[in-house]
């Protein structure tokens, strides 16, 4: 049977560090740039931890002491790149059965600038995740994030 | 007539859960769903007609027979949101590491 499929997403973006630098900052880093808002903790990040290697943890530790897991180690290469699970669902909660992929490439430029490229790829596990979060549904805040956008893009188009 | 509570109601049906499953595994033409659910023919024309009203499931013509399948237009609104947040999360990058990179010429020049 043939899965169905969506396109993955692809942003880039060019840095004035060199590639090995730019490998640190992003992943030693992260937590100085991440933006604050995005996290799935009950209190604010302390810290964001990419493991270096594979297997490793992608996680968060947030100020209450407490961690929560954004998803694990696939590909490390430093400094060309790494691939993480992202397993995050529409609910903004973790799911041990979702897994997308996040890989992240970083290409030295003739300018001496390092070009980054971020694919977040196999989204149509939202769909299988979309299934399950339907078995569990039980009211109108069960899966608001996934149904509130459904809502406003049928609303746009009727 | 698609707003947020029409389709709460479309997701909120067991049999319209089950379909969407069977769905997600590939498309089906509605006698096959009917043979793999305890419900009627009938019965799954019904639901799958309120899943297309909401723009979850899409339907073609294969010959003689009605192909449904799940549309992953359904899914667009969380590419489009996962796109929204990694371009907002790489700009944030990258003006870390710019003000990194500007630092990092301040030290050389301080050498």
């Amino acid at each position: 049977m043939t899965q169905q499929t969506i396109s993955p997403v692809r942003v880039s973006v060019s840095v004035g560090l060199d590639q090995q630098r730019c490998f640190e900052v992003f992943t030693d880093e992260m937590t100085s740039w991440w933006p604050a808002g995005h996290h799935i903790g009950e209190a604010p990040i302390e810290t964001i931890v990419v493991e270096p290697f594979v297997g490793g943890r992608w996680y968060t530790r947030h100020t209450d002491g407490a961690e929560t897991e954004t998803g694990v180690v696939t590909a490390y290469d430093p400094p060309n790149g790494f691939t993480v699970t992202w397993q995050i669902g529409a609910d903004w909660a973790f799911h041990s059965d979702l897994v997308t992929h996040v890989e992240v490439r970083f290409t030295p430029t003739d300018d001496g600038r390092t070009l980054v490229e971020l694919e977040h790829r196999d989204l149509e596990a939202y769909g299988e995740a979309a299934a399950q979060m339907l078995e569990t549904f039980e009211g109108p805040d069960a899966w608001g994030g996934m149904l509130k956008h459904y809502a406003e893009v049928a609303e746009a188009g009727s | 007539m698609t707003n947020a509570s029409s389709i709460l109601t479309a997701l909120g049906d067991p049999t319209r859960q089950a379909i969407l499953d069977l769905l997600l595994e590939g498309p089906q033409p509605v006698g096959e769903l009917a043979a793999l659910l305890p419900v009627s023919r009938p019965a799954v024309s019904q639901h799958l007609k309120v899943l297309k009203e909401v723009g979850i499931v899409v339907d073609r013509q294969e010959g003689t027979r009605r192909v449904y399948s799940v549309d992953p237009a359904g899914l667009a609104p969380v590419r489009d949101y996962l796109e929204r947040f990694w371009r907002k999360s790489l700009v944030a990058f990258a003006e870390h590491a710019e003000k990194q990179a500007a630092r990092e010429v301040d030290k050389e020049k301080d050498r």
